[in-house]
């Protein structure tokens, strides 16, 4: 698919065209994306892709009753069959009677760093050079370590979005990931997986830095030690950290889930519901940031706003749909991401709300100091069973690995089998203190956090 | 489409590659969601492209284009192709394909219904009814419901000389709901699919669908939570399907396997009690993750996995199975006649923008010679585990499996109702703990997510455990 097709200009035909069958309001949304990839799995470089793949969704509205339809076949036949069935689609549906309308245009915000040449441009021999490069880093640190998954890819991805009350937006972006998960195998013994990545809107990653850190990191796993039951300080790396928000937290605060009576936090605007040194942001704006962007997917400007600000509660994320509900604005959280079933592209989905970068402001302190501070804890590096948790209750209960033991200040050895347990909107409120290691994932950007008095149970 | 996939074979050959396939695929969706009553969304698709592996330098390159002519496709070609070549410096061992013999063939089905033809006007009010039926029971606090049907005419041709032409078909739907009393909160969730057609709905009808569930959820409301540790358990067959799939079946993927999973030094070995024997079939009439030919045109076969305790294959596509045995050719010669090395036709891809990898098909323990009664016989206190929440496993071998409704046994009989419990484990210690097996025999409807979603059946009679460590959640 050539990347000269201007999608700007094949959503006014779209739009155009559906005018005609008069609906009382209509979108289009197009998408276009060049994925090139290469991978390793199971100790080997398994395979080498380049996708690429335009598509387009229509939603219609006729009366209260909306409709919705796609297809990635672009021309005339089809795009007048997929006009069709967004209508049939929705003249079959029931009225929704929180219906008001589509968003109405605003002013974009400015972003930087979205779009960089560098990863447009990026040769599939780089690409194959940069996972090459984390591979050998990697093998270069200790023989042992042996790669589960990883490599390196970048994408291009072109959106537009255009409704009848004007609308009429297009944004580029560009993203370049290097990864790798590993486990370090010695004799028999074989360590639990462990993973490091860089992403970023710019050609600006280390492979490098990637393949030693993850494997020093699965040498470390090889020395375990004991640990017992009990309360204890704990330090919540970014992947554990947001692995037990997703499922907790963020689920909460999205607007749908509130006005669906299931949020704990429904009441709790402008309370106090954590520790003061606890502020969070979701910053669509952000330099840079993975899901930054000049506007959502429905076209609303993004934004950046707190959550919490020192402790206190300041808003929940919205999406067009369910600001209107409330008689106020969208904060840029509508986005195409949720899909009920399989794997779908971003055109085949309706907007929700969704987080866009979850930014955790920073300490002063080093991660170094962070554990010198904890006298008998853990440093969680990352968790499995989040999707276990409970969002309305908050009660999550999971397998801390990779999980490392700190005494007196220091780490001693690695811990298996460890799980931690209890209310993570409790344990909100016992924030201990917060690093200055700022590290940036698909939607975190934030520092190592330590929490008091977490129970942690060995098996 | 098949012209341009002839023409686009005929010059992966010209530039040289050592392999190639190409699958073309067309399809049509609708999907429908909705919230307690509401319908949310309303969505209807029409997808099509080709899919495009080729194998050069011993390493796979992959492209998927969605506009469907030679051109587009022959400059896949030579990007899949240029891929490979770039990667393939970083190969240490090559990619061998096992072979298998071609196939030329047109898998045509004729739907008992087929969902096009049912209007979304009947859908939607199947789905309202399954809704309104379920808020007839008391207590029941919300609905959500996601329907989908796929059809789907699929492609598969490679420079081996194989030519598939095939159909595929699933209608499917997963409910689920809550029912809250004071501060007990009790979930249900069941799914209803066919690749047959939408006949489904006539024999899983919205009433009996909401019926089932009511039934679980007042039941778990009015239960109490389980005692902790280590009980004799009898399992139903949806919680023996989940288990064979999750606990057992992942560990014998052989990309799995030879990524470090527990299975691989167990080739040949017991690794369950005489009465355990493990099948994963394509070919069950009816089942969920049946088909005629994978995305490979490897047919879909019974593959026995475990045989009276015994490992004796495991799942693999053409690379794994040629790979495997190169790992045995040095690690258990001996084993190379009797393990069986061969493709099984287990790969799949869920559409066109990924390369197929290992996935189950309907995956369940064979039926046995105990009557219902016989398993709860000598029990003196354990558990019945009859429906399931979800589960997840380890490739260390570790489960662990979330059960939905649970039932007290005692003295040998089914007593109150239990409320989230769950079971968990290690695999092979399990397996060997089973003393005793049904003679009856279900397949439940499921999905498995392996960075791709497949269509999956599991299932199998009730089985007798001798111990197995419950725990509530």
């Amino acid at each position: 698919m050539p990347e000269q097709i201007d999608i700007l200009d094949l959503g006014k035909k779209i739009l155009n065209l559906i005018e005609r069958y008069n609906p009382n309001e209509a979108e289009v949304y197009l998408n276009y994306k060049r994925y090139t990839n290469v991978t390793i799995k199971s100790g080997e470089f398994s395979e080498a892709s380049s996708t690429s793949d335009l598509g387009f969704g229509v939603r219609v509205i006729i009366g209260k009753k909306l409709g919705f339809a796609y297809s990635n076949k672009i021309d005339d036949e089809t795009i007048e069959a997929v006009i069709k069935n967004a209508i049939s689609a929705a003249k079959a549906s029931k009225d929704d009677e929180k219906w008001k309308s589509l968003p109405l245009p605003k002013e974009d915000s400015k972003v930087e760093d979205l779009y960089d040449p560098n990863i447009a441009n990026l040769s599939s021999e780089k690409i194959v050079e940069m996972a090459g490069e984390a591979y050998n880093s990697m093998k270069n640190v200790d023989h042992r370590v042996i790669p589960i998954w990883g490599g390196a890819s970048s994408i291009v991805s072109h959106n537009a979005i255009l409704n009848t009350h004007g609308i009429e937006k297009f944004d580029k972006h560009t993203v370049v990931f290097v990864g790798l998960a590993t486990i370090a195998k010695d004799g028999d013994k074989v360590t639990p997986y462990t993973s490091e990545f860089e992403i970023d809107r710019k050609l600006n990653v280390n492979p490098k830095r990637v393949g030693e850190e993850v494997a020093k990191r699965s040498i470390e796993l090889l020395k375990g030690v004991k640990a017992e039951t009990g309360e204890y300080d704990v330090i919540l790396a970014q992947d554990a950290l947001i692995s037990l928000w997703n499922f907790t937290f963020l689920e909460s605060v999205k607007a749908d889930f509130v006005q669906s009576g299931r949020s704990h936090f429904a009441d709790k605007i402008g309370e106090v519901i954590a520790s003061d040194k606890l502020s969070v942001l979701d910053d669509g704006t952000y330099p840079a940031g993975i899901r930054s962007s000049h506007f959502d997917d429905e076209g609303v400007p993004s934004q950046k706003k707190y959550i919490i600000e020192k402790g206190v509660l300041k808003t929940f994320l919205y999406d067009n749909y369910t600001a209107k509900i409330e008689d106020r604005e969208s904060t840029g959280n509508g986005i195409r991401s949720q899909a009920a079933v399989g794997t779908m592209e971003t055109y085949m989905l309706l907007p929700k709300p969704e987080v866009t970068n979850i930014v955790i402001e920073p300490g002063k302190i080093s991660k170094d100091d962070l554990i010198a501070e904890i006298k008998n804890g853990f440093l969680v590096w990352d968790v499995q069973g989040a999707h276990s948790s409970n969002p309305e209750s908050g009660e999550v209960s999971v397998v801390a690995t990779p999980c490392f033991k700190i005494e007196n200040g220091e780490i001693t050895g690695a811990v298996y089998g460890m799980m931690l347990s209890g209310n993570m909107y409790e344990m909100m409120k016992k924030v201990k203190d917060i690093a200055n290691n700022v590290r940036k994932s698909e939607t975190f950007i934030a520092p190592w956090v330590s929490f008091s008095n977490i129970k942690m149970i060995s098996k | 489409m098949i012209d341009i996939l002839e023409k686009g074979l005929d010059y992966a050959k010209e530039i040289g590659v050592q392999f190639a396939d190409l699958r073309g695929e067309k399809r049509q969706t609708t999907l429908i969601d909705t919230r307690n009553g509401n319908v949310e969304s309303v969505n209807q698709g029409i997808e099509g492209g080709v899919a495009i592996r080729v194998l050069a330098d011993g390493m796979w390159g992959f492209a998927s284009i969605s506009k469907i002519d030679y051109a587009t496709l022959r400059d896949a070609i030579d990007s899949a192709f240029r891929m490979a070549k770039v990667a393939s410096k970083m190969k240490m061992q090559p990619v061998e394909l096992a072979e298998v013999k071609p196939v030329d063939d047109k898998v045509k089905i004729k739907p008992d219904i087929d969902p096009r033809d049912v209007s979304i006007e009947e859908k939607i009010g199947i789905l309202m009814t399954l809704n309104d039926k379920l808020y007839e029971f008391d207590d029941v606090k919300s609905c959500i419901i996601s329907y989908a049907d796929i059809v789907a005419a699929q492609y598969y041709f490679n420079t081996d000389g194989t030519r598939i032409e095939q159909d595929k078909i699933y209608v499917w739907s997963r409910i689920s709901a809550t029912a809250r009393k004071g501060d007990i909160v009790a979930t249900a969730r069941e799914e209803v699919g066919s690749n047959r057609g939408f006949k489904i709905w006539k024999i899983r009808t919205p009433e009996s669908v909401a019926e089932l569930m009511g039934k679980r959820l007042m039941n778990q409301l009015k239960a109490k939570a389980p005692k902790g540790g280590a009980f004799p358990a009898v399992l139903g067959p949806e919680v023996v399907g989940v288990f064979t799939h999750e606990a057992f079946g992942h560990l014998a993927e052989a990309d799995l396997a030879v990524s470090g999973a527990v299975t691989l030094s167990k080739i040949g070995q017991k690794i369950a009690s005489d009465v355990v024997t493990i099948a994963d079939d394509g070919t069950i009439e009816g089942g969920f993750g049946s088909y005629k030919y994978d995305d490979e045109g490897v047919p879909a076969q019974k593959t026995i996995l475990v045989n009276k305790g015994y490992i004796t294959s495991l799942l693999y596509d053409r690379e794994h199975a040629m790979k495997l045995k190169r790992i045995l050719e040095k690690m258990a010669p001996s084993l190379i006649d009797t393990f069986n090395l061969k493709p099984t036709g287990n790969a799949r891809a869920e559409n066109i923008r990924v390369s197929p990898i290992i996935r189950m098909r309907n995956t369940y323990i064979e039926p046995g010679d105990s009557s219902f009664e016989e398993l709860l016989e000598g029990i003196k206190f354990g558990y019945y585990l009859k429906a399931f929440r979800g589960g997840q496993a380890n490739l260390n071998g570790t489960f662990q499996v979330g059960i939905q409704e649970a039932y007290e046994i005692v003295n040998g009989e089914i007593g109150e109702p239990v409320r989230n419990a769950s079971i968990s484990g290690n695999t092979l210690e399990t397996l060997l703990k089973v003393d005793a097996v049904g003679k009856d025999f279900e397949l439940s409807v499921g999905r498995c997510g392996k960075g791709q979603t497949a269509f999956i059946g599991d299932g199998g009679p009730h089985i007798r455990v001798k111990e197995i460590l419950i725990g509530g959640t």
